[in-house]
């Protein structure tokens, strides 16, 4: 064993000690915030953005921003919602409408950032506000209602007992955990974000990468969008708001740099569960509204600096 | 002159890294009007110790006496106002300021409506340029000059807090020789004056034409302090690498046989325009010239990094069309680049990583997925064939020292078997151990068979490796020269342009 | 080549001028809006309703979305000023922050009403086309009474803390429970969103929160609410209601999941708007306040919408 990873190792529990302090913290103040069911029950609501955030990470690690993913959330769940009535289409219509969707939008964002050389805070600004423009324009400001029953199962139902929600969360999260340590392709993210120059001097071909980074991210969020609209038995033009925000905090709470070439999908996971803990806790021991917004933003900042002090010790 | 009274004494310093013991007990005495030079290895702890004087690195124990006081900084700020102030081996300028307003950061002069009074700035700024003979305009915007412009900015900006101990660290390491002997004519200055200054660097010429005394480090522990005056180069060597070297450049005549690259009439719009010429197998081709001559543009453009407006390449006889780095790599290239830290490596990964990035593919099956066995393995090769000094495979490289971050990006390359090296300044920065190490490198892969392309602004190393040398000059080839015609002497004619009639 | 371009951009200015000042001669009343927000499924009702009847009357009408920024509304009134068209409809997103725009218009002489939410100095406004925002909270908390009798603990989902029909809608509510033993046991925000309403009602109930009625100040969080009951299997034990009337809220009313809405009738706001614009333009006198009442609906009247 040697000394830098070990110094590596104890550096990455930081997070994990904040967290764990804020459930005993709910643990104490709530007796049924640890349960199975409730435990359950944070799992679930905290998939989808978990699998947007997933996406948000490697474009972070890539050296990327995408402001984006709230509005492929929305586009995607209206369009694959007109595909979702009953009688209609088989259910591989609308799930392929969503992920071709965002992988639409994915496409747009990484050529435009890498080929087109426009930052991408700016470029994914832009698709942001066109995606919202377009979610609306595809039903017409109206929600898209009247799902099929095997359209709504899609986030409702349950195998082994386990939410399905929870299960695809995992899946995703495994796929993305091989890609990122396993495979050459992953390799080239951490690459490609830490050092564009010397990736593609060492003959990397960095701009088909952040295309397929940008694309990989949308389809997440497209494919979140199709989940939301079954969770929330509607395909709404307003879904997904701040989801985008959601996703790039929960990377970054759990390491993810915003300069790119360093980050872990195990600590989005845990950035992503600290902010629904966060609001899943202060719901149940009823905090009032003003006060929930005060607190989270703290012990966000709180968590963060914890971590950082644990960092810097090594 | 100024009495030699005691300006500065360090006692028992020691500081800790993670895992490494970068200063062991280490001693340090600086007298008035004097240039004590600073050196060791890369890693010797030369740069540690004068971040504690300066106030960056808070140290684990010892003491430093500032004229006969204890003192202990805990910022730079402190430190520049007890009189000390530190020339950077990184250029720290914030490049959308003015000249003026670089050097004056944070002291600006203002009139009494608190606004910077832009006419006071401009003349204090030109007339510490005016002491200095330096020819810069002082509203020209930082990130419009040279780095050698710069370099001599900071020099400036040193100079003009008017402090007792000026640290300056490898101040040469971009700039010509003109302005070097500018620089040493400022540090006689200052020393004249009573300033005490201490110098590091690697570079031998120097050290013995400027320094007065010198200390040598090695593995973060103080070994030696001597005046230069009489110090033989071989032995100072010896100080600092703790083992005779037998020569720093160990050049063994191998075989050149067949011609394995051609190029011909290569033009890059602006910078150079039909550049033709040849490189064998075996053969180590020296490029020689001043800065900006066109030397690192062209071989970027033979890379593919910059797009060649017209120009044929012509490998093993047949011609082949390179337009990106990887079309370069599947030919057999490998550039070893100027820069180390932006071009060369991926400072925010491990060792290993870096070491594979080229050739990552060759560790996978179905060309995606790592096979990190096969990997590891090859990795632990390289290092130990380089002999790169690290913790493991999986430190990250930015934590290493200069000379075995160049290692990395050799060891990177030769992983892809190259046929042609182009080596870009392959030792700028790095200690003369590493260098001589690097040398023998270069030899051994030139007597393998493969063709070499060495640039270098060290005229000794050029001298010392090529066998044949090509001198540029604003975008042209000024001069060729066989191993046995050259001399410092014609290839410094033919590099400022200056025609040799011999 | 520039010289070429400015000539052509100064000819088309020109043109545009000329046939804008034609247009502006003939007698159509020209009127102009500035709505809150679009994407808004309320107020999408409310202007599709407007367009319709302006092509029935002939008016001329321009319809700009103010994207939920007072002081875009406010520089929109200021264009519509500067188009001098023959009256202004505003539907302000801020009781305070669209003041100027009225003081604009008034200033201009070009008078100005505001339709379903009011402003500040609504005294300077012609008239205000809508509803009473605080009725459509007292008329859910009278449907509640008249189902559940006088007593009942009570879970309030609300929208936007600080938004004016959160503020008006909870204030009815409570109008309507005041001397009842209808008490509010646990209140929360979930910002109009149907997806933050189901979570904020699985968190609720796995809390062992207990309460027998969810009032949610709009459908749209009624819906989500309803979800998490259903789902917990507790849809027999706590009863749900919304405001608002959509189409999914009244689905769920026939198939006797949601137990009742209020229909604020968006198109009769709508139409009634151009009504009153063209009244105004004709320079007859309309009343301070024109009043589109809101309704009670559940399953026993829902045939009627």
């Amino acid at each position: 064993m040697n000394i830098v990873r070990l110094c590596e190792r104890t550096s990455k529990f930081g997070i994990y000690i904040a967290f764990i302090l804020l459930c005993v913290v709910l643990s104490i103040l709530s007796p049924y915030f640890f349960t199975v069911k409730n435990i359950v029950n944070i799992l679930n609501q905290v998939s989808i953005i978990g699998i947007i955030a997933v996406g948000s990470t490697i474009v972070l690690i890539s050296g990327g921003l995408d402001l984006s993913p709230g509005a492929i959330v929305a586009v995607a769940g209206v369009m694959a919602a007109h595909f979702g009535h009953p009688g209609q289409y088989p259910i591989i219509v609308p799930i392929t409408v969503a992920v071709a969707t965002g992988l639409a939008f994915g496409a747009v964002n990484g050529v435009l950032t890498s080929l087109g050389k426009i930052p991408p805070f700016i470029v994914t600004l832009g698709t942001m506000t066109i995606g919202r423009g377009l979610a609306l324009l595809a039903c017409d400001g109206m929600q898209v209602i009247d799902l099929s029953e095997r359209y709504i199962s899609l986030a409702n139902s349950e195998i082994f007992g386990i939410p399905i929600l929870i299960i695809l969360f995992a899946l995703v999260f495994a796929v993305f955990q091989f890609v990122l340590t396993k495979m050459r392709f992953g390799r080239h993210i951490y690459a490609v974000g830490g050092n564009e120059t010397a990736s593609h001097v060492s003959g990397l071909n960095v701009n088909s990468i952040k295309i397929a980074v940008y694309m990989l991210a949308g389809a997440l969020a497209g494919f979140g969008g199709l989940l939301l609209s079954s969770r929330t038995v509607v395909g709404s033009p307003i879904a997904g708001q701040g989801y985008e925000l959601d996703a790039i905090a929960a990377a970054v709470i759990g390491g993810t740099s915003t300069t790119g070439g360093v980050g872990k999908l195990t600590g989005t996971i845990i950035g992503a569960l600290m902010i629904q803990v966060i609001s899943n806790g202060l719901d149940m021991i009823n905090v009032p509204s003003y006060w929930q917004q005060i607190v989270k933003g703290s012990i966000i900042i709180l968590a963060v600096f914890i971590d950082m002090r644990s960092r810097n010790k090594g | 002159m100024v009495e030699k009274s005691c300006l500065l004494k360090m006692e028992g310093v020691s500081k800790s890294f993670p895992g490494v013991k970068a200063l062991k007990d280490v001693t340090f005495t600086l007298n008035r009007g004097e240039v004590h030079v600073l050196m060791g290895e890369n890693g010797a702890g030369k740069s540690t110790l004068m971040k504690v004087l300066a106030g960056l690195y808070n140290r684990d124990a010892g003491r430093i006496l500032l004229n006969g006081h204890d003192v202990a900084f805990h910022s730079p700020s402190e430190a520049i106002a007890a009189g000390i102030s530190m020339i950077h081996q990184e250029l720290m300028p914030i490049p959308h300021l003015t000249v003026a307003e670089n050097i004056y950061l944070g002291r600006e002069p203002v009139t009494f409506l608190r606004t910077i009074d832009r006419r006071k700035l401009e003349a204090m700024t030109r007339e510490l340029f005016e002491r200095l003979h330096l020819n810069i305009d002082p509203w020209s915007i930082m990130k419009d000059l040279s780095v050698a412009e710069m370099q001599m900015v900071e020099i400036a900006k040193a100079t003009s807090w008017n402090s007792d101990i000026i640290i300056m660290d490898e101040p040469t390491s971009a700039i010509t020789d003109q302005e070097v002997e500018n620089l040493f004519r400022i540090i006689r200055q200052l020393k004249n004056e009573g300033s005490g200054i201490i110098y590091i660097s690697h570079k031998m010429d120097e050290i013995f034409e400027i320094g007065d005394i010198i200390t040598v480090f090695r593995d973060g522990e103080y070994v030696q302090t001597c005046p230069i005056k009489g110090l033989e180069r071989s032995r100072l060597i010896s100080m600092m690498v703790g083992r005779e070297i037998q020569d720093i450049f160990p050049k063994t005549e191998c075989a050149i046989a067949d011609t394995i690259l051609e190029v011909k009439d290569l033009t890059l719009p602006g910078i150079f325009e039909k550049l033709s010429f040849q490189l064998h197998r075996g053969e180590i081709l020296g490029i020689a010239g001043l800065m900006g001559a066109g030397r690192t543009e062209l071989v970027e453009t033979l890379f593919g990094i910059r797009k060649k407006s017209e120009g044929r390449i012509i490998k093993d006889g047949k011609a082949i069309i390179i337009t990106s780095p990887s079309d370069a790599i599947a030919n057999g290239f490998a550039i070893v680049s100027e820069d180390r830290k932006d071009v060369g490596l991926v400072l925010k990964m491990s060792v290993g990583r870096n070491l594979t990035l080229t050739t990552l593919k060759n560790y996978t099956f179905w060309g995606q997925f790592m096979q990190e066995k096969r990997e590891h393995v090859s990795i632990q090769d390289q290092i130990r064939r380089l002999s790169i000094k690290t913790a493991g495979e999986g430190q990250q490289v930015s934590t290493l020292s200069g000379g075995n971050q160049q290692k990395v990006v050799i060891g990177k390359w030769l992983l892809s078997n190259p046929d042609i090296l182009i080596m870009d300044e392959p030792t700028r920065g790095i200690d003369v151990a590493a260098k001589a190490e690097i040398h023998k490198m270069i030899c051994s892969l030139a007597c393998e068979g493969k063709g070499i392309i060495l640039i270098s602004s060290e005229l000794p190393e050029i001298i010392g490796m090529s066998d044949r040398v090509l001198v540029m000059h604003e975008g042209q080839i000024t001069g060729e020269l066989g191993r046995n015609d050259f001399t410092q002497e014609c290839i410094m004619h033919m590099a400022t342009g200056q025609c040799l009639e011999d | 080549m520039k010289k070429c371009t400015m000539f052509v951009m100064v000819l088309l200015v020109a043109a545009v001028s000329v046939v804008a000042q034609g247009q502006s001669e003939d007698a159509t009343i020209r009127v102009g809006a500035t709505m809150q927000g679009m994407n808004d499924t309320y107020i999408r009702i409310v202007t599709n309703a407007m367009e319709e009847r302006a092509e029935e009357l002939g008016v001329k009408l321009s319809i700009l979305d103010g994207e939920a920024k007072a002081e875009k509304q406010v520089a929109q009134v200021e264009n519509l000023i500067a188009q001098d068209v023959d009256v202004i409809i505003m539907n302000p997103i801020s009781l305070d922050g669209c003041a100027p725009a009225v003081e604009k218009a008034v200033k201009a002489g070009v008078p100005i009403f505001t339709l379903v939410s009011v402003v500040k100095n609504q005294d300077k406004c012609v008239t205000y086309v809508g509803s009473d925002a605080p009725e459509s909270g007292k008329i859910q908390g009278e449907m509640i009474i008249a189902d559940n009798g006088t007593s009942g603990r009570v879970a309030l989902i609300q929208g936007p803390i600080g938004h004016d029909a959160q503020i008006g809608r909870k204030q009815g509510l409570m109008e309507a429970f005041a001397g009842t033993n209808m008490k509010i046991v646990v209140e929360q925000t979930a910002n109009w969103q149907r997806d933050q309403a189901l979570s904020l009602m699985e968190n609720w109930l796995q809390a062992g929160q207990e309460f027998d009625i969810v009032v949610a100040q709009n459908d749209n969080m009624a819906m989500g609410a309803l979800k998490a009951i259903e789902s917990a299997g507790l849809s027999d034990s706590i009863k749900v209601y919304g405001i608002d009337a959509t189409s999914d809220a009244k689905a769920a009313i026939e198939a006797g999941r949601l137990m009742g809405t209020v229909f604020q009738d968006a198109a009769g706001q709508g139409k009634m708007a151009i009504d009153v614009a063209v009244r105004i333009a004709n320079g007859e006198s309309v009343e301070d306040v024109v009043f589109i009442p809101y309704l009670p609906v559940n399953k026993s009247n829902l045939a009627d919408f």
